[in-house]
């Protein structure tokens, strides 16, 4: 129920044994690294390693070969050795000059689009095309926009026929005689027309003598395509590489353990030490409310010196939904399924497991409201017997009761947003946010004003007193809004600031009188906005009506009626009280106490 | 427009510009060593997942992967337009008059240099219907009488028609441009006047008013600093469409105000809240700058259908310009530091 606590970690060496040190961090899965380019600023000084990966070449040209001719070089795990840039290319080249392959560096992958061009062009016979005299063939991939361009001319010298198509490209080969190839050639190039060599011959001889060794040069070129992606991470101080980033607290030690051994200097700081740094936010709950974190997730992470919400939400998200969607059995087949689904399948979907989660507050506010599947009246015996009522604990559909609902719902609504706004108090307690803490609609002002409010309600509804004369309207009510009024000068002031706000009084005034207005609609609507909890309790006992209904009137074919109704309504008003629940947390709390803005830890294990 | 229709539009305007690149992605494409790692990056972890679906990023041309980009935000402009009663129109005719101009530009360009088939890249396929002259024609034209006649009832023919026997040696060709420009501007202000809601319509204008004025300011700065071009030839040059500068504000420059010190003149009207602290590049870098916090201030702040898609036009233009610079600076191995000064976002 926490933000767990992060370090930000440096290690640095020199030139030589760069790359063990990153080969190494990558194998440790616990760092979050931080690019160079985020932590190289004017003040700290630093370099980015500029150096060009040709390995990403010679890998795309050893892919380009094998794939050309149907061998797998891929799967060896780290070469027997190591080889220069001269020894690598010269490999490719023997091999591709024998089995009569471009080896430039520059060629790049044949996808399985591009091996249909080819098949369907083979039927024409590579040897026969490469043989022609007077006329000169092309192939390649073209732009589908630029072909349709290309249909727009009205002479062009040379004939194109297509081969093969997908959503982006057509792969065309084209036919000029030799006085016309290279103007054709200019044209298509114009048109962004990517070229296929045309293969002499098919050979597959030599693969046996060679497969080892390419096996052996991709291994190798893998890794320091890996390597020089990670570069990227790196700053260099004087002689020093360093990769900086964030790793939990908790597993620093192991973090540093990881590097025994090699000749490494480390540097821990803690997050506040390094500003200009953002630290990422990695959540922990526990597992009945790891799968809420989604939600947290989606509105924004909170700050890394921010607290975690996923607990409130958690169980105020499970408490609205049970009681919009109470039903024992509708709970009891969202507990199953989403239970299968998260914690024995162990989907990756959180959201399977929020449904395993609310199945369960389903199910016994379904017992309280007496509802199985709909059904309102097999309950209550059980009921009677337990709660020693007439009929049943809570008669949903009972006209009397409507009121109640709705003004529970409200009661739930006011305790929510007294919840958000203690919470607020804390979070600018904790922040040294004084003036916001005191003075703000969300603060102890706030709070103020806000429980008169339900004092006022008690004491309409159920006490009978009244209080509402001055006596407490000035304390609660006037002090309150004098201090939203002023809240700006006020916090200026407790920070020892200049009191005189930036637009000048007049502008001040008028801005102000229109944020309280904006206040204590803000106030009204978002209690009101609670009502939606009682008016879906009664949707759902209403929908539920209807389904019954139907089935009565189905006769024999009650059950499917039964099951389908089942389906739809838990389908729809699952779907919906979901979403409105959400809502309700987003707007009427989260919009409170919780400003987001956090980056997702992000542990690095690959760099492809 | 009814409300429904134009709150549609505009919550799917800002829906959309919610997706634009952020901080994060420039900083991902800064760390890219070429072409193909940018696409690739374009085509994994942004919103153009879609429109770069299927392409073989490891070969992509650069001009192809600009081609791709641009016609994205075409493509969105469509989906937004679904939302509109008026389809196509609108704000969109912007899109189609810059194209049509490009397209014309490119067409004479190509007849000038005597290389005709130059001109089919520029053909605005994805827009063709909206495009008031033959595309098809202009494909294949090769003389510019031929040109002028293929543009005869649309409102180019005036201007055209003017050249259409000049010699390739005489050609005015800036002046030509200055013209259809000038064409754009005055398409834009009937734009303004005729198809905005009153709500927005101050709006509009300082955003339309501010385009015109500082593509001003950026011709007097070129035409001093690069040309030392003689001052009534630049009076020649301006569009008279005045914001923040008064018609004598815009004379004072151009008479007394030396190149270097355009930049300070700007810092005294209120365009400095527009600009922050970071160090003078190039005069379009700083007219981008304000163009792009004004337009994103309106598409932020304003729930006006027009005014907030012709704000996303105008930032997805300045998206597409830092995608480009990102493409240009990797290529030529610009150091990752100075491609970033350049870009706004």
């Amino acid at each position: 129920m926490s933000i767990v606590k992060m370090k930000f970690v440096s290690v640095s060496t020199d030139k030589s044994h760069l790359d063990e040190m990153l080969i190494r961090a990558l194998d440790s899965k616990l760092l979050n690294p931080e690019l160079a380019t985020s932590i190289i600023n004017e003040d700290t000084g630093g370099k980015v390693i500029n150096s060009e990966n040709v390995y990403d070449e010679y890998l795309n040209s050893l892919k380009n070969m094998s794939h050309s001719i149907g061998m797998d070089i891929t799967g060896k795990e780290k070469s027997d050795r190591t080889y220069t840039n001269e020894e690598i290319e010269k490999v490719i080249k023997e091999f591709s000059d024998k089995v009569e392959l471009s080896s430039c560096g520059d060629d790049v992958l044949l996808t399985a689009d591009d091996q249909k061009a080819l098949d369907a062009l083979s039927e024409c016979d590579f040897e026969k095309i490469h043989s022609c005299s007077y006329i000169n063939f092309g192939l390649g991939r073209l732009p589908i926009e630029s072909y349709k361009k290309l249909n727009l001319l009205d002479h062009l010298d040379f004939d194109t026929c297509v081969l093969h198509s997908n959503a982006q490209y057509h792969w065309i080969v084209y036919a000029a005689s030799n006085t016309y190839f290279a103007d054709a050639r200019r044209l298509l190039n114009s048109l962004f027309f990517e070229e296929i060599r045309i293969p002499n011959i098919d050979v597959h001889r030599v693969i046996e003598e060679y497969c080892d060794i390419l096996k052996d040069i991709y291994a190798y070129c893998e890794l320091n395509d890996s390597l020089h992606r990670l570069y990227d991470y790196v700053v260099i101080y004087d002689d020093n590489y360093v990769l900086s980033g964030f790793t939990p607290e908790s597993e620093v030690e192991n973090f540093k353990k990881v590097f025994d051994g090699m000749d490494v200097k480390f540097e821990v700081k803690n997050p506040d030490e390094v500003p200009d740094v953002k630290a990422p936010t990695l959540l922990k709950n526990n597992w009945f409310f790891k799968p809420f974190e989604m939600f947290v997730d989606m509105y924004s992470l909170p700050d890394y010196n921010d607290f975690d919400p996923t607990l409130f939400l958690g169980i105020t998200y499970c408490i609205l939904f049970g009681i919009m969607f109470g039903d024992l059995g509708q709970g009891l087949v969202l507990f199953l399924g989403g239970t299968y689904l998260y914690d024995i399948k162990k989907s990756k979907n959180k959201l399977t497991g929020i449904v395993s989660r609310i199945g369960l507050t389903s199910m016994v506010f379904g017992f309280l409201f007496g509802s199985v599947f709909g059904n309102e009246e097999v309950l209550t015996p059980i009921h009677q017997m337990l709660f020693r009522t007439e009929h049943k604990l809570i008669e949903v559909m009972d006209p009397n009761m409507t009121m109640t609902l709705l003004l529970g719902a409200v009661a739930i609504g006011m305790v929510l947003i007294l919840s958000s706004i203690v919470m607020n108090i804390y979070k600018n307690y904790k922040h040294k946010l004084y003036g916001e803490m005191l003075f703000s609609q969300n603060g102890v002002a706030g709070l103020v004003l806000y429980m008169y409010v339900v004092f006022v309600a008690l004491n309409m509804f159920i006490l009978g007193g009244n209080v509402l004369t001055p006596v407490f309207i000035v304390p609660f009510v006037v002090v309150p809004f004098l201090c939203f009024f002023f809240k700006e000068p006020l916090t200026a002031a407790l920070n020892h600031e200049p009191v005189t706000p930036h637009e000048g009084w007049g502008g001040f005034v008028l801005q102000t009188i229109f944020e309280m207005i904006t206040i204590v609609l803000e106030y009204v609507s978002n209690t009101m906005s609670f009502m939606r909890v009682g008016g879906f309790i009664l949707s759902h006992a209403g929908m539920m009506l209807v389904v019954s209904i139907l089935m009565e009137m189905s006769g024999n074919a009650g059950i499917v009626v039964f099951i389908l109704g089942n389906i739809f309504v838990m389908c729809l008003e699952g779907l919906i009280v979901g979403i409105q629940t959400l809502r309700l947390e987003y707007y009427e709390m989260f919009s409170r106490f919780y400003e987001g803005g956090g980056k997702k830890f992000k542990i690095l294990t690959s760099v492809k | 427009m009814t409300n429904k229709a134009a709150n549609a539009m505009t919550a799917k305007t800002k829906a959309i510009y919610a997706k634009r690149l952020k901080e994060s992605d420039y900083q991902n494409l800064l760390q890219k060593k070429s072409v193909a790692e940018i696409a690739s990056y374009l085509k994994n972890d942004t919103y153009f997942k879609e429109s770069l679906d299927g392409i073989n990023e490891k070969a992509l041309h650069r001009g192809q992967l600009e081609v791709i980009i641009r016609n994205d935000l075409i493509k969105r402009i469509s989906r937004i337009l679904k939302y509109s009663p008026q389809k196509n129109g609108g704000f969109f005719r912007i899109v189609v008059i810059q194209s049509e101009i490009n397209l014309l530009l490119a067409s004479i360009r190509s007849i000038l240099s005597g290389d005709y088939q130059k001109v089919i890249i520029e053909l605005p396929l994805i827009i063709e219907s909206e495009i008031c002259f033959d595309i098809k024609k202009v494909a294949n034209c090769r003389e510019l009488s031929e040109l002028a006649e293929i543009v005869k009832g649309t409102p180019y023919y005036d201007i055209i028609y003017k050249y259409r026997h000049t010699e390739i040696s005489e050609f005015n060709f800036v002046g030509l441009e200055q013209e259809l420009q000038r064409h754009y501007y005055e398409e834009m202000g009937k734009l303004v006047k005729t198809s905005i809601s009153k709500s927005s319509k101050d709006a509009i204008e300082e955003i339309f008013y501010t385009e015109v004025e500082l593509d001003n300011i950026s011709k007097i700065y070129r035409l001093k600093k690069y040309f030392n071009a003689p001052k009534e030839m630049i009076k020649d040059m301006i569009t008279p469409v005045y914001s923040r500068f008064t018609k004598r504000d815009l004379e004072d420059i151009i008479d007394n105000v030396s190149a270097d010190h355009i930049i300070d003149r700007l810092c005294e009207t209120s365009y400095r809240n527009y600009l922050d602290d970071s160090r003078f590049m190039f005069i379009e870098h700083t007219t981008k700058m304000i163009n792009y916090n004004l337009n994103h201030k309106h598409l932020l702040f304003s729930s006006d259908a027009d005014l907030v898609l012709l704000t996303y036009l105008s930032l997805m233009g300045i998206e597409i310009q830092n995608i480009v610079d990102i493409i240009e600076g990797v290529r030529y191995h610009i150091p990752a530091e100075q491609i970033k000064k350049m870009l706004i976002y």
